[in-house]
């Protein structure tokens, strides 16, 4: 799928990883909390998948971390990837 | 104009976003369909986007953040500035359908847009006059 290859995907994804990892979570954890099914959250961090703007903010709310963060950390993450 | 609309239309979040992308866009002066056009997406979704009847996906706002030469930090600055504007309770908390008070901001919006479009129509047609006569 062309889905692999998009940087904004990849990078949203990687960014999603790195708050993941920052509250020590796992991804059946951070599934739960976003409300979403576990295999949502792997193949989003690969870059899989292309959340829609409500998606989005269930995993900012999920992750406890405001948007403003999240899209800190995606820029920082385009820019460094 | 298409009839798509997210089951997610009217809710605070969107109504928020679809004021950013306007706002953002008429900084730049540019049409939703010029802008559509640049992000790849047909020309009534621009517009579906900014009257909060759609749900967007993700690498398409950034799309339009780009086109618009914006860069994603001041997309989500401005959009947290609307949503506090709109939803004070918003916080993380999506609620579960749309709430009244987006709604209503939402026919405000439609409003102003009407009269904004009336006025560039009548100028239009003032000119469009002139230039015969």
């Amino acid at each position: 799928m062309q889905a692999q290859g998009i940087p904004q995907q990849r990078a949203l994804g990687r960014a999603v990883r790195e708050l993941r990892a920052r509250r020590g979570w796992s991804q059946e954890h951070l599934a739960d909390r976003a409300g979403v099914h576990r295999n949502y959250v792997g193949s989003m961090e690969r870059g899989e998948l292309n959340p829609t703007w409500r998606t989005l903010l269930r995993f900012s709310a999920g992750l406890h971390i405001p948007m403003t963060e999240l899209f800190a950390v995606y820029e920082r993450q385009l820019a460094g990837g | 104009m298409a009839d798509a609309r997210s089951p997610w239309a009217g809710s605070s979040e969107l109504v928020a976003l679809g004021l950013t992308v306007r706002e953002l866009r008429e900084l730049r002066g540019v049409t939703q369909r010029a802008v559509g056009f640049d992000a790849g997406v047909g020309d009534y979704y621009v517009g579906g986007i900014e009257r909060a009847r759609l749900n967007p996906t993700f690498v398409l706002l950034m799309r339009v953040a780009r086109t618009l030469r914006f860069t994603p930090t001041e997309l989500i600055d401005l959009y947290e500035r609307h949503l506090a504007v709109i939803d004070p309770q918003a916080g993380h908390d999506i609620p579960a359908c749309p709430t009244a008070a987006a709604l209503a901001h939402v026919e405000a919006l439609n409003a102003r847009w009407a009269a904004f479009r009336h006025a560039a129509n009548a100028r239009r047609a003032a000119s469009r006059i002139r230039s015969w006569t």
